[in-house]
């Protein structure tokens, strides 16, 4: 995957064939065409979700650090961790936030 | 009281859920069995014991069940006499009325409850006069199958302290077979009412997008899976019926048979429904998702405008309970095992096996009014609040454990 700062601009979109239930603050997500779960704990869902509803992946970095008030550099790397595990799992794209391609 | 709880089942959500209640009430479990829920991180008071007990089986030559014999059992019973010895259970609580019943009663445990969970069906069931599929059980067979359960389970139910069974049909029944000093005890496996709710309707909109559904869809979810009673192909053969006549676009949601397990030849009967789906011209409006984990169920209950389940011979399933509890209208066959329970003033009742019926019964459902049908789903949910959340039910076995473990009070 490319750097942090490489995919700041882009954003984040749930693959076509996943299914997402909330579980109290956890969540738990469903692939279709593997018929695998996933279950994200609290921070992983928040920071999922703001993902998926920020404009871009730097909006959502930047609203998690309001919200956490964690040194950036551990920010960056947890949410690193969890879009490399999530693209890893087939469960989210890396989108153009323009073209809505997939990069 | 904490207590020391034996339990033995198969693992399957009926045994794990009364394995959480105990485990949460602070007792110390004991679990024997072929597989252990608890795949993960073990509860401080849990234990997991392998114990394999031969199972009966069918045999398609000459139709019958062919039960262990009882000395086939004895090196089951020893290891179980060893484990009770060590142990020293103050309750021994069987899940499903099978071969771990016959080791437990041969060893001699008690206070011994075992809960029927859906092994008693056939005790309550309709006489039937068509074959249940082809190459099944004829129903010649089905009375000597009947009598032979009741030898059966008649002599294991002279043996049991307390049996735990889904409806109140199945407690009459019971009340016939057992001694006054023995107790019968209906509890059904109720539901999270937390977590089974109503307001899950801008998540089932996502989920709409992600089957292909319109936002204006009218849904018919039929939640059970593919099983030889679940009678799938008559509730697609009454969507069909009466597809022309329901407001438009309407889809039929499926759960997808699992291929691994197809005794029963499903997946043929799948193809061939789906083949005249398309002959029908309908196949656009069919739609499957695969078996969902359990915890994702509310969502799928929620995208339903309504639920169908359509079995021929049933305990009480959870279906009929997760649906009230997200205020789903549910059109259901109307079986011996649901009288007598909620089912019977708030839901659509329809004739088992009678597919025009089904069909009228669709079209009835979805011209009802919304205003009529909100009220009635909202005070159905009220009382599943107050009578079957898993709350109540978990406070009744746990009563049940106590009340017997220390029978002088």
């Amino acid at each position: 995957m490319e750097s942090f700062d490489l995919i700041l601009i882009k954003k984040i979109a749930l693959l076509d064939d996943v299914l997402t239930h909330p579980i109290g603050k956890k969540s738990m997500l469903f692939k279709i065409e593997t018929e695998r779960e996933f279950n994200l704990n609290e921070t992983a869902t928040r920071m999922l979700n703001i993902l998926l509803e920020s404009t871009s992946i730097e909006a959502a970095y930047n609203q998690l650090l309001q919200e956490y008030k964690i040194a950036p550099e551990f920010l960056q790397k947890d949410l690193l961790a969890l879009i490399e595990k999530l693209v890893y799992c087939q469960l989210i794209a890396i989108k153009n936030p323009v073209s809505e391609e997939e990069v | 009281m904490t207590m020391r709880i034996l339990m033995s089942g198969l693992g399957a959500l009926a045994l794990k859920r009364p394995l959480d209640w105990a485990l949460a009430e602070g007792h110390e479990v004991w679990l024997v069995g072929e597989y252990n829920p608890y795949q993960g991180k073990q509860p401080n008071n849990y234990r997991f014991i392998e114990f394999v007990t031969p199972f009966r089986t069918y045999d398609w030559t000459t139709n019958s069940w062919i039960y262990i014999p009882v000395d086939q059992l004895s090196a089951n019973v020893a290891q179980l006499k060893e484990i009770a010895a060590t142990f020293k259970p103050d309750i021994t609580h069987v899940h499903y009325v099978h071969d771990d019943v016959h080791c437990c009663v041969l060893a001699g445990l008690h206070p011994l409850i075992v809960s029927a969970w859906g092994f008693l069906n056939s005790l309550v069931d309709e006489p039937r006069e068509e074959p249940i599929i082809e190459s099944q059980i004829p129903d010649s067979n089905i009375s000597t199958e009947k009598q032979r359960l009741k030898n059966v389970y008649g002599w294991l139910l002279s043996n049991l302290d307390a049996i735990i069974v889904e409806n109140p049909t199945l407690v009459e029944v019971c009340q016939s077979l057992l001694s006054p000093t023995q107790r019968i005890e209906h509890i059904p496996l109720g539901t999270d009412t937390q977590h089974f709710h109503p307001n899950y309707s801008s998540n089932a909109a996502k989920w709409r997008q992600v089957l292909k559904i319109p936002d204006n869809a009218t849904v018919f979810f039929s939640p059970r899976a593919w099983y030889w009673c679940y009678e799938q192909e008559k509730i697609f053969q009454a969507f069909a019926k009466v597809y022309a006549d329901l407001p438009q676009p309407a889809i039929l949601l499926f759960i997808k048979f699992n291929p691994v397990h197809d005794d029963y030849g499903i997946e043929k009967l799948e193809k061939e429904m789906l083949t005249q789906a398309k002959t029908l011209g309908i196949a656009d409006s069919l739609r499957w998702i695969p078996a969902l984990p359990y915890e994702m169920m509310p969502t799928a209950y929620n995208l339903a405008d309504v639920v169908i389940n359509y079995p021929f011979t049933d305990a009480f399933p959870s279906t009929l309970v997760e649906a009230a509890a997200c205020q789903r209208p549910v059109i259901t066959s109307d079986l011996r095992a649901y009288r007598g329970t909620f089912v019977e003033e708030y839901y659509t009742l329809v004739e088992p096996r009678n597919v025009e019926a089904l069909a009228k019964a669709m079209l009835e459902v979805v011209k009802e009014s919304p205003v009529e049908r909100i009220s009635r789903l909202e005070k159905l949910r009220q009382h599943i609040v107050e009578n079957y959340d898993e709350k109540v039910m978990s406070q009744k076995l746990m009563t049940l454990y106590q009340e017997l473990a220390s029978p002088s009070g």
